[in-house]
């Protein structure tokens, strides 16, 4: 947290993100990575200030296992699924706990946006599908995501590399919401492979009339497998 | 120290560029105030500090820090408790009645008045960033005060 002290005036000096390079300025600057590292972990005060946050749809991806309609009626099936998205971040490390610097960004960012912010998120839940007879049901997840950039300032009691202030411009991450996931249910006829892979038992069932109220859709009807 | 208005002169080299915006599609602009110089500079990106000044504070045009922004850099962080280290005329930069959302930096306190000179109406002080200064002060800053 940000330390206040009226006895501290510095004659400071600032290094920005472009200076921290590694390469050209090896011994007198010092590494983004290793000022983050002193953030809450050797400063007075570590303070991310925010400066942009932007709000997109994670890519869509399948989440548990598929639903296999063999038979020749509408099935429910109940599939249990749970999936984690993590975040990510323009320094290419995995935030955990003891990086203090996670923890003032998590601050910072739910102060200003009002919206919670965590490195990872698991989503764990159970939906059932209604499939249509020979037919392949999925359910596809698409977690929201927002990415945050701002600018850290580090304030260092003793010279750092020379320095009482530094700053590290244009940090920006990327993590998951813990809201408005978006889950789609998906349906499509199955493969001749996949139908292959029937049960024997189970695909006769084209002898089997249904007694549903919702018929099976005609073209499904139509397309028992060959030979059987 | 106390900095008195005098000193903020401005050489108003890049000003010319930091003019409000004035459509909601205009784009963002980011403007710099060097108070030692009186030198603002302005681009399309937040700019990086290249001198040996801190940071003491940063306004927006809107609230979240949306919109453009105008920085202002000092000689030296703020000492707290001793009275004013700063002080910023905007109606100079184009920034009168134009803040909704500001962050404190340099260990500056910062205090809005609704006047030039620090007259006027007052809400502050402002200890850490700030995502909306509230009705009071909403687009009605003239001066800010840096403690």
């Amino acid at each position: 947290m940000r330390i206040r002290s009226t006895l501290t005036f510095v004659v400071a000096a600032v290094a920005a993100l472009g200076i921290v390079t590694p390469a050209a300025h090896a011994d007198s600057t010092p590494t983004v990575r290793e000022l983050l590292d002193k953030c809450d972990n050797g400063t007075d005060s570590c303070v991310f200030h925010p400066s942009s946050r932007t709000e997109f749809g994670g890519a869509r991806h399948q989440v548990g296992r598929n639903a296999n309609n063999c038979s020749t009626v509408n099935q429910n099936e109940s599939i249990a699924w749970s999936d984690t998205t993590g975040g990510s971040n323009s320094i290419g490390i995995t935030i955990t706990a003891e990086y203090k610097f996670g923890e003032e960004f998590s601050v910072a960012v739910s102060a200003t946006y009002e919206h919670t912010w965590t490195w990872s998120h698991t989503v764990t839940r159970t939906d059932t599908l209604t499939t249509p007879p020979w037919s392949v049901g999925q359910i596809f997840h698409a977690p929201q995501m927002q990415r945050v950039t701002g600018t850290y300032e580090l304030h260092f009691g003793k010279k750092f590399y020379g320095h009482y202030y530094w700053y590290v411009n244009n940090f920006s991450a990327t993590g998951p919401e813990d809201t408005d996931d978006a889950v789609t249910f998906f349906t499509r006829a199955m493969t001749g492979d996949e139908r292959n892979r029937c049960p024997k038992s189970v695909s006769t069932a084209k002898e089997f009339v249904s007694t549903e109220s919702t018929p099976a859709q005609p073209a499904l009807v139509a397309s028992v497998r060959p030979g059987d | 120290m106390r900095r008195t208005v005098a000193t903020l002169i401005a050489l108003v080299a890049g000003l010319a560029i930091c003019t409000p915006a004035t459509a909601s599609a205009a784009p963002a602009t980011h403007c710099t105030l060097r108070l030692e110089t009186g030198v603002v500079t302005c681009g399309a990106r937040l700019a990086a500090v290249t001198n040996n000044d801190v940071i003491i504070g940063r306004v927006f045009d809107d609230q979240n820090y949306g919109g453009s922004s105008f920085t202002i850099t000092g000689s030296h962080p703020c000492k707290n408790g001793n009275g004013r280290d700063f002080g910023v005329q905007l109606a100079k930069y184009g920034w009168a009645n134009r803040i909704s959302s500001l962050q404190a930096w340099g260990n500056c306190w910062l205090n809005l008045y609704s006047g030039p000179n620090y007259n006027g109406d007052h809400d502050g002080e402002f200890k850490a960033d700030t995502p909306y200064v509230g009705p009071l002060m909403d687009k009605r800053t003239q001066s800010i005060g840096f403690d």
